[in-house]
């Protein structure tokens, strides 16, 4: 059993999250990684800002931020500069991080505020209606892009890594152990850790992109044990209608670790120490 | 063994009913009887309506007595279905071995289920070394018609004995409805041609530590994505007509927790009760209100 559910707040439950969203399994082992690690959120904050991933943090009873759009990053390197002693965990979306805050992200990471980042990246704006967003891969459907789309997708965890932060992984909403043992290694890091985690949208990029629903699109992340397999060449139930090999091969597990200098020791904070809660 | 006319031995015929038991019974006791030995039969096929389970008990010798085989006298066990040999094992003798289809007859009242047909047989059966267990049906569809597959086993147990390959076509011929000679004695043949691979070492298995797995489900919180009806490496959840899992055949579980990891609504709960799940302070289900 998951020990995390205690930490639930039940009167929240069921989420809103669709029928397989993988958002949901991400939770799943975020409350176990907690449970795991803390005795007492008392000390847990967790920041997020606006989107589905963002809403996940109102299910857990924690010391929890529900942010404007984007700022999850600004308003999380506040309060850890104000309350060094606390854990601060930010839960963002592709759309929230590295769309409308793609700029907050790189600052934070430049500058090394001990916090943990985890992007739930499905490749799309689910909550607003399935638009474009900046990971979505070149020639998938969206709202947005009925035609297809023609630009290039970002790589979250080379634009971390690229901005500064000192710990970066890539985990998969498929692979729960593997996620469980990154985000517990991201916790244990001193600085700007950031987890790029594969989860899918069932509603609006499954749909457009007819790759199945709930466990078909949850599947397709099945192909590989290091890399998140994104070509649906290899996958043929979930081609694309139109033929386009619209995903590509991205490597995962722990991808770049280094030791730097926080914002909170280079301040001099008091009362600050290594996070763990 | 090797004079035809001085041999004696015990053999069995098993089966169910309208495989040709007794009638192959029938065939052996022809060919022993050609070659002047004294026979006795004895059938049991009070339950042979289709499906029941049928017996030929054959002695055969310069003299024979008694018509039932004492335990731990029986030569050879011919068996047309592999679960009724499992019947005979206690008198075979010593030196004693088992030809046996490998076609499964499940009555129904063994079926675990139903719908799907899965049945709970005792597989390490086949993996006796004194069992020669092949696919007789097999080799009856190879000869033309499936209804051989008991001459073809006879076929089997002819290499075994010393009696001439005409006296059991002879034997056959006198015995099968006349249009179906040609397609038994192909069959026959096949059977006498097949040859045993040397019979697999039996896996040790390891004793299983008893251990108990409790599923709990909140229906309530269940959105039906159905990523645990295809996760589970058993099997065990199914979508019902409200769109909500639920478990059939809880006893399969074998408390893997894939189901429990990739619930994203953080639905099922799967609690092993073993030393682990004890550390997290018992095993008592978690109740969301």
């Amino acid at each position: 059993m998951n020990p995390g559910k205690a930490l639930l707040r039940p009167d929240m439950m069921p989420h809103i999250l669709c029928p397989g969203c993988g958002h949901g399994i991400v939770l799943n082992v975020l409350i176990r990684v907690l449970a795991r690690r803390y005795a007492s959120l008392d000390k847990v904050a967790l920041v997020a800002g606006i989107g589905c991933s963002s809403r996940i943090v109102g299910y857990i009873d924690a010391n929890t931020l529900h942010t404007t759009h984007g700022r999850a990053l600004s308003f999380a390197t506040g309060l850890k500069l104000a309350r060094p002693d606390m854990t601060v965990i930010v839960v963002t979306g592709d759309g929230d991080g590295l769309g409308i805050g793609g700029n907050h992200l790189i600052h934070a990471a430049r500058r090394n505020v001990d916090l943990t980042c985890i992007l739930f990246n499905n490749e799309t704006y689910g909550m607003t209606g399935g638009q474009l967003a900046p990971t979505t891969v070149t020639q998938a459907y969206t709202t947005t892009s009925p035609y297809g789309n023609r630009e290039r997708a970002f790589d979250a965890a080379l634009l971390a890594t690229a901005a500064g932060a000192t710990f970066v992984a890539r985990g998969q909403a498929f692979r729960p152990d593997l996620l469980d043992d990154l985000l517990d290694q991201a916790l244990d890091h001193r600085g700007f850790s950031f987890v790029d985690v594969m989860t899918d949208c069932t509603e609006y990029f499954g749909r457009k992109n007819a790759l199945g629903g709930g466990s078909d699109l949850l599947f397709s992340q099945s192909r590989s044990d290091v890399e998140v397999t994104r070509d649906l060449n290899e996958w043929p139930q979930l081609q694309d209608p139109h033929g386009f090999a619209i995903r590509e091969t991205l490597a995962m597990g722990v991808l770049h670790e280094s030791d730097r200098p926080t914002l909170e020791a280079v301040m001099g904070l008091s009362g600050y120490r290594r996070g763990e809660g | 063994m090797n004079d035809p006319a001085q041999m004696s031995a015990n053999l069995v015929v098993a089966g169910v009913g309208g495989q040709g038991v007794v009638l192959a019974g029938n065939i052996i006791s022809e060919v022993t009887l050609a070659y002047g030995l004294d026979v006795k039969k004895a059938e049991v096929h009070g339950m042979s309506q289709r499906g029941g389970s049928v017996s030929a008990q054959v002695r055969f010798g310069p003299e024979v007595h008694g018509v039932l085989v004492e335990k731990g006298r029986l030569d050879w066990i011919v068996a047309f279905e592999w679960a009724e040999a499992l019947r005979w094992l206690p008198l075979l003798g010593s030196h004693g071995s088992v030809f046996a289809s490998t076609e499964q007859v499940i009555p129904p009242v063994s079926l675990r289920d139903r719908v799907e047909g899965k049945v709970r047989y005792p597989l390490e059966f086949t993996q006796h070394p004194r069992i020669r267990a092949f696919d007789a049906s097999g080799l009856a569809r190879q000869a033309g018609n499936v209804k051989t597959a008991g001459v073809a086993l006879l076929g089997a147990l002819s290499s075994a004995l010393p009696f001439s390959v005409e006296a059991w076509h002879q034997a056959i011929k006198e015995w099968v409805p006349a249009k179906a000679v040609e397609v038994n004695l192909r069959a026959f043949d096949l059977g006498r041609q097949w040859q045993s691979a040397p019979p697999p070492r039996p896996v040790p298995v390891s004793e299983l530590v008893p251990r108990q797995v409790w599923l709990s489900l909140e229906e309530s919180w269940c959105k039906g994505c159905g990523i645990c009806v295809n996760v589970c490496p058993e099997r065990i959840w199914r979508l019902n007509e409200r769109n909500v899992v639920e478990v059939q055949e809880v006893e399969r579980c074998t408390g893997c927790g894939l189901c429990e990891k990739l619930c994203p609504d953080l639905a099922i709960d799967v609690v092993v009760e073993s030393a682990s799940a004890a550390a997290w302070g018992g095993a008592k289900l978690w109740q969301p209100n």
